[in-house]
């Protein structure tokens, strides 16, 4: 186990992995498409939290772990906002937001 | 009172906030606690970057997820009436699965990376200011990605309002 403080790479690892953990635990759970896709926040937050980590005890100023980041950033509003247009065309066609009830292409 | 000191106390602080927060999204009853457990546990983190030394990460973090992917979060809500919460998924045997699955792999990769030895590591951590680093790596070594990225949000936005749209 690591010392209590000062705060080291591995404080910063683990809270990325029990955020991780938590976000899986909804997104596997859950059955509200929304509270699925605000989960999958929670699971992208714990990456960024680990690569920050690593940004910030990484040899040289080179900063890749935050520029990666910003990366997981834009790809979290892409999702986000074509995630959310799913769901309420979903919505619109089924008067729900469950995601068993979008099951049409199940074989 | 030394600055190490402080620095840890205000980390575990803002750790068990962003942990509570997301135990909140995935334990509340209505979506919109959810949704207001979601934004207590994006500002925590964006506490976390500053203390982790990634200063402009923590204010893209308060003008990305806070403010943008929020608002349209809460919008999905409000545009999507729930007269009732949906129960979880196929019921207890599943919700007890996810949790244990969840729960083992946080126990193997929690004890990977504390137990792991990083030979590249820098015992003196990097407290630089990092918006000058940032932008140019963005338009120097991560170029392309950069660009892909803007492609990407173009995408992204295009195909939500065809997906949205009324017929």
């Amino acid at each position: 186990m690591p010392p209590i403080y000062p705060i080291t790479l591995q404080h910063g690892l683990v809270l990325g992995a029990a955020l991780f953990a938590i976000g899986m635990v909804g997104a596997l759970t859950k059955r509200n498409a929304i509270t699925i896709l605000m989960s999958i926040e929670i699971m992208l937050n714990g990456v960024m939290v680990t690569f920050v980590s690593f940004a910030r005890h990484a040899e040289g100023p080179a900063l890749a772990g935050q520029i990666f980041a910003v990366f997981i950033m834009t790809v979290a509003a892409a999702d986000a906002a074509v995630g959310l247009a799913i769901v309420i065309a979903v919505y619109r066609l089924r008067r729900t937001v469950e995601v068993d009830a979008a099951n049409t292409l199940q074989g | 009172m030394s600055t190490d000191l402080l620095v840890a106390i205000s980390f575990y602080a803002l750790a068990a906030m962003a942990i509570v927060g997301a135990i909140g999204v995935v334990a509340a009853k209505r979506i919109f606690h959810s949704a207001l457990f979601l934004t207590a546990m994006l500002g925590s983190v964006a506490g976390a970057y500053v203390v982790l030394g990634a200063d402009f990460l923590a204010a893209v973090q308060i003008l990305v997820y806070v403010g943008a992917i929020m608002v349209l979060i809460i919008f999905g809500i409000m545009l999507t009436p729930q007269s009732v919460e949906l129960p979880d998924a196929g019921g207890p045997g599943q919700a007890i699965a996810g949790v244990v699955v969840a729960v083992a792999i946080f126990m193997v990769s929690a004890g990977v990376l504390t137990a792991a030895v990083w030979p590249k590591l820098s015992l003196t951590p990097t407290d630089i200011p990092t918006t000058p680093a940032i932008g140019i790596g963005l338009l120097t070594t991560f170029g392309l990605p950069f660009e892909l990225a803007s492609v990407l949000l173009l995408l992204a936005m295009i195909g939500a309002i065809v997906v949205a749209r009324e017929d």
